[in-house]
């Protein structure tokens, strides 16, 4: 079992390539099935796929299984990973508490979290809920299924998304794009409904929020603007209306600490409230406590002044974006609901507000943006008959620290992609034969109030006078919105070597190795699997050898007899041992050895049965049987 | 030598066969590499470079060559080629960004002719020096105010700013009557004037975001630069 990742992978299939919407609470997966974008469900007969992972002792759950255990097993069950891809201890610390599972990190780095002593990256994790989907969709399409393009919010920036294709390499998975989730909601409801016009996408999901306003004419879809923000969602909705229940059980003296079970016990009452309250007017929250109930009624109203002011967080990069593209409400032809959230009547009154007419949610906005990452996969894979393109861009703007601490911006936010930017680098120091360059991602003038990307390291430079080397250094975003750096010595037009060092992210050896580890643990967690399967059919055979020697006297000699006492030894010792192949050629002997005793068991059961029924009736059961 | 043969040759990347410089190997069909040196014009296909476009024709070309040349084109060819689409590609977003905007197109055309335009030393406009200096002073005395501005200081930077504004599109108005001038005969003295209407607004929009930034608040920490007196500035009484 080779690598199997590659561009034109030695399968002989015809390509087929999924979309992927891996979100903050649910994922889904989809494809194009006879021009038609599906989505696929999953074993429990629903589309949409929750993004938890729980790890009960030698198990592990993925998706609707591993929900269950939320409640129950709080801390071994990791919910909302995507809110940690791509960010360092200190950006989550404000949530830390609310959090049931541990997480660790310090500095600058990539947070961890950590799990019956082993430690996991945010990838990795993501990397879990991938490789359900994608068994999800080969159990569908009875096919082997490498490629995928997988969305993200639009505001992600570089490490959020370079995480997720790194989650993507684990999974198996060669990701063909990082799709921009308005980008492909718009592609799904575009194809569908508008042809042309000006569309604004407001995606508010589980965990992020993001506003797209693009142009769709001659098949293209141009993306004018994009604001938003990736620490904002549903889930805040339901932090706040836990926090509030929190509150009142304290106030009315049922409970002063909560531990992590019965925080997400609330937690979940919250969520299932929000949801009650977005086609009712009012709702009784039930909370179990002990062996109490804790009921507390809560109307619309009430629920609406709650949150009001998390929900009017969206309104700011809406003006942002709009002011961007040059735009004002007037110009929008079309408002597009994306996400869970846009369920609540609150969202759709403020965003008919802002943008003066009523908004669509035609398409399902749990299941669009997979829709259209699906249709984007088709294109992609080659095997669609769709003459679209999109043409995305860069949310954040990119520069480099400059020499006393200032950001020298390359890249402007809201440019189409792919661009690049190319600048000058030399040395300070004679015989300096190293450049390093901290990219960062940003508006600020100062590098410090920026966002930290990577540094790159150029490397192997000849040693020579201070200022003589000339380095050309180009960075480009690429198509997933990704940057990408290559840099060319100007004297001797040669490649430069670079070394990547991200702030928040793995390198590339780090994934590597990751991969292989998973790789030689797939397949010891396969043979895990053989041997208890082996073993419990051993077991089951061995019971029903057991019961019938009781008879065996009737039917076989001693040496037959001896023989099958041979032969379940044999089995007995090969069950204590680790081989499953050889447990399966015990079961096997053993079954032979036993042809003889079974057939007589058979025979003198049938002739019993036969000898106490009368004629009349073997004769009235036998037409039964012929005419079914 | 005849002229067609000095043309400039350009040796395929992926099969070693030599042509002109077109977009596909006439040999294997691949994408060829961007030629080295081109202008934006020259990226997006024009055969003159004037500062007058017409901007439905160039989005024109650039949804044209994006379906030649984007990414998705080349998602399942050899990884060099889709590395060469990516370059084919930022040059013809790039050279649509610069020529799409009348100011980054003028800023390109006046870098052709007369060299680097640098915005960060921007001076103060001579005759506006005195102006900038008395919106500053009350701009700093509305950032010590603590919250509580005299409603006079904000007065005068509100109508300062919608003035500001006001000169902005003045001067932008201004730069594109050059246009039609520059592009029937295009000659240093007009490269010099518009140099000379781009500095100016370029100063103009950057105390405009200090002003922004002092009114509402964004991005307080960002120190906005006092304006720098020019040496040669006398002031009358």
């Amino acid at each position: 079992m080779g690598l199997e990742i590659g561009i034109g992978s030695a399968t002989k299939e015809k390509p087929l390539a999924v979309g992927i919407d891996l979100g903050t609470t649910n994922s889904l997966v989809a494809y194009v099935k006879d021009s038609v974008p599906t989505v696929i469900p999953g074993p429990d007969g629903k589309t949409l796929v929750p993004s938890v992972v729980s790890f009960q002792s030698d198990n592990l759950f993925t998706g609707s299984t591993a929900k269950k255990f939320q409640l129950t097993d709080a801390k071994h069950t990791v919910y909302s990973i995507k809110r940690l891809m791509g960010k360092g201890i200190e950006d989550i610390r404000p949530e830390l508490s609310l959090l049931p599972y541990e997480i660790m990190g310090h500095g600058k780095e990539i947070v961890k979290i950590r799990i019956n002593n082993r430690e996991y990256t945010p990838p990795e994790i993501s990397a879990l809920i991938l490789k359900e989907l994608k068994f999800i969709a080969e159990k569908e399409l009875k096919r082997s299924v490498v490629q995928a393009v997988i969305t993200v919010p639009a505001y992600f920036n570089d490490a959020q998304r370079q995480a997720t294709k790194d989650a993507g390499k684990l999974a198996g998975l060669e990701v063909l794009r990082i799709l921009n989730e308005p980008t492909a909601a718009a592609l799904a409801h575009g194809l569908d409904k508008i042809k042309e016009g000006t569309i604004a996408v407001y995606d508010f999901g589980g965990g992020t929020f993001d506003i797209s306003i693009l142009k769709v004419k001659d098949g293209i879809f141009q993306v004018l603007a994009t604001n938003g923000d990736t620490h904002l969602g549903g889930d805040d909705i339901d932090s706040r209306l836990s926090q509030f229940l929190m509150d009142m059980i304290r106030k009315f003296g049922w409970e002063e600490e909560f531990d992590a079970n019965t925080t997400q016990v609330i937690r979940d009452a919250a969520e299932k409230a929000k949801l009650e309250l977005s086609s009712r007017e009012d709702t009784l929250i039930r909370i179990p406590l002990g062996d109490r109930n804790f009921e507390f009624p809560l109307n619309r109203t009430n629920f609406e002044a709650l949150v009001g002011d998390i929900v009017e967080r969206t309104m700011r990069p809406c003006r942002s974006a709009l002011k961007d593209a040059g735009l004002v409400p007037a110009n929008i032809d079309e408002v597009v609901l994306v996400g869970g959230s846009t369920r609540m009547p609150l969202v759709r009154q403020k965003v008919q507000d802002l943008f003066q007419r009523v908004p669509k949610s035609d398409l399902n906005p749990d299941e669009v943006v997979a829709l259209g990452a699906a249709v984007q996969a088709d294109i992609l894979a080659g095997t669609s008959t769709q003459e679209v393109l999109l043409l995305d861009i860069t949310p954040l703007s990119l520069g480099i620290e400059t020499y006393g601490g200032g950001m020298a911006k390359l890249i402007e936010r809201n440019s189409t992609i792919p661009t690049s930017a190319s600048e000058y680098f030399t040395t300070f120091v004679d015989g300096q034969t190293s450049i390093d360059v901290h990219v960062l991602q940003g508006d600020r003038e100062l590098a410090k109030d920026n966002r930290s990307l990577a540094r790159f390291a150029l490397k192997g430079i000849d040693p020579m006078p201070a200022g003589l080397p000339r380095i050309e250094v180009t960075f480009m975003i690429d198509a997933n919105g990704i940057l990408n750096v290559t840099a060319r010595d100007m004297r001797t037009g040669k490649l430069q070597s670079i070394e990547v060092k991200p702030t928040y992210g793995l390198t590339d050896e780090e994934v590597e190795k990751m991969l292989l580890d998973s790789m030689e643990s797939a397949e010891s967690d396969f043979s895990a699997r053989m041997l208890i399967d082996a073993r419990n059919d051993a077991d089951i055979v061995l019971r029903a050898t057991d019961k019938a020697l009781r008879r065996a006297d009737e039917f076989l000699t001693a040496d037959e007899q001896g023989a099958i006492l041979q032969a379940k030894k044999e089995l007995i010792d090969a069950h204590r041992g680790e081989d499953h192949s050889v447990i399966r050629e015990k079961i096997e002997r053993l079954d032979q050895a036993t042809q003889k005793l079974a057939q007589g068991i058979m025979d003198t059961t049938i002739a019993n049965a036969l000898r106490n029924k009368s004629l009349n009736e073997l004769e009235l059961e036998a037409e039964k049987t012929i005419h079914k | 030598m005849n002229k067609t043969e000095a043309v400039l040759k350009i040796v395929c990347p992926h099969c070693g066969e030599e042509s002109i410089p077109v977009d596909f190997c006439p040999e294997c069909s691949q994408i060829l590499p961007v030629s080295e040196g081109q202008s934006h014009y020259q990226v997006l296909g024009y055969d003159k470079e004037t500062l007058s476009l017409d901007l439905a024709d160039l989005e024109k070309r650039l949804f044209a060559l994006s379906k030649k040349f984007h990414p998705d084109r080349f998602a399942n060819r050899t990884s060099l080629e889709l590395q060469l689409s990516h370059d084919r590609s930022s040059a013809i977003n790039n050279a649509y960004r610069i020529l799409k905007d009348p100011i980054t197109r003028a800023k390109y055309i006046v870098e052709k002719e007369l060299g680097s335009i640098e915005e960060k030393s921007a001076k103060v406009p001579i005759e506006m020096a005195d102006f900038f200096f008395e919106i500053h002073d009350i701009l700093d005395t509305i950032r010590e105010s603590d919250g509580k501005p005299p409603e006079s200081a904000l007065q005068e930077v509100q109508t300062a700013e919608r003035d500001l504004m006001a000169k902005v599109k003045e001067l932008e108005m201004d730069l594109e009557q050059q246009f039609a001038e520059y592009d029937q005969l295009p000659n240093r003295q007009i490269a010099e004037r518009m140099k000379e209407i781009l500095s100016e607004r370029s100063y103009i929009k950057s105390f405009l975001r200090q002003i922004d930034s002092t009114l509402r608040g964004e991005g307080k920490e960002d120190e906005p630069q006092r304006p720098q007196r020019p040496q040669s500035a006398q002031r009358d009484h």
